[in-house]
């Protein structure tokens, strides 16, 4: 049931937040988060490094709920807000990786998320490391969708 | 901890997202 209150949470968050007329660039973000999320979750499980329970519908070891809720909805919000500033860009990328790492923390409190060979400081680490790849790799795309809306300017 | 609390905190982690998305959104603009 966890699985399934995060992907609510996580719709619920994305409707309030999304620019819809963003959504053609910047639903790659989006689809970038969703392949790392499950990438990174095969692999690690795979490895005994930890596991989930009561996925509810269970894709590559992990939750679909989770791979389709917070992981993709996250990813489009993430790019669609991706700031312009080299420095803020970090600071985005610290922020956002406390966030998932405090909604990592409810999960593994619930006993949905065990944790084997794990802890939250590696947690923390690789979510710092894969959002400072996906702003490199989104960055491009969030350019095109500012100046989409601003009507096709050049910021 | 029991699923009441878990949906609770859940929604305190996702109003932090909005703000975080907002503020950044407003920062964004004013230094840009």
């Amino acid at each position: 049931m966890p699985w399934a209150i995060s992907f609510v949470m996580a719709w619920l968050i994305f409707l309030l937040l999304v620019r819809l007329p963003l959504l053609g660039y910047t639903v790659w973000g989006g689809l970038g988060a969703t392949f790392f999320q499950i990438a990174n979750d095969w692999l690690m499980i795979r490895q005994d490094l930890y596991h989930i329970e009561q996925p509810l519908l269970p894709i590559l070891h992990s939750s679909a709920f989770f791979t389709f809720g917070p992981a993709l909805t996250m990813g489009i919000l993430f790019t669609q807000y991706l700031p312009r500033a080299r420095w803020l860009q970090a600071v985005n990328v610290v922020v956002w990786a406390g966030l998932f790492l405090a909604m990592e923390t409810l999960l593994h409190r619930t006993g949905v998320l065990v944790y084997q060979h794990w802890n939250p400081g590696l947690s923390y680490f690789l979510d710092v490391l894969v959002l400072g790849f996906l702003t490199w790799l989104v960055e491009d795309l969030a350019t095109h969708a500012r100046r989409q809306d601003i009507g096709g300017a050049v910021l | 901890m029991n699923l009441a609390v878990f949906a609770s905190l859940s929604l305190l982690v996702a109003v932090a997202v909005y703000l975080w998305c907002r503020l950044l959104a407003w920062f964004d603009r004013k230094i840009g």
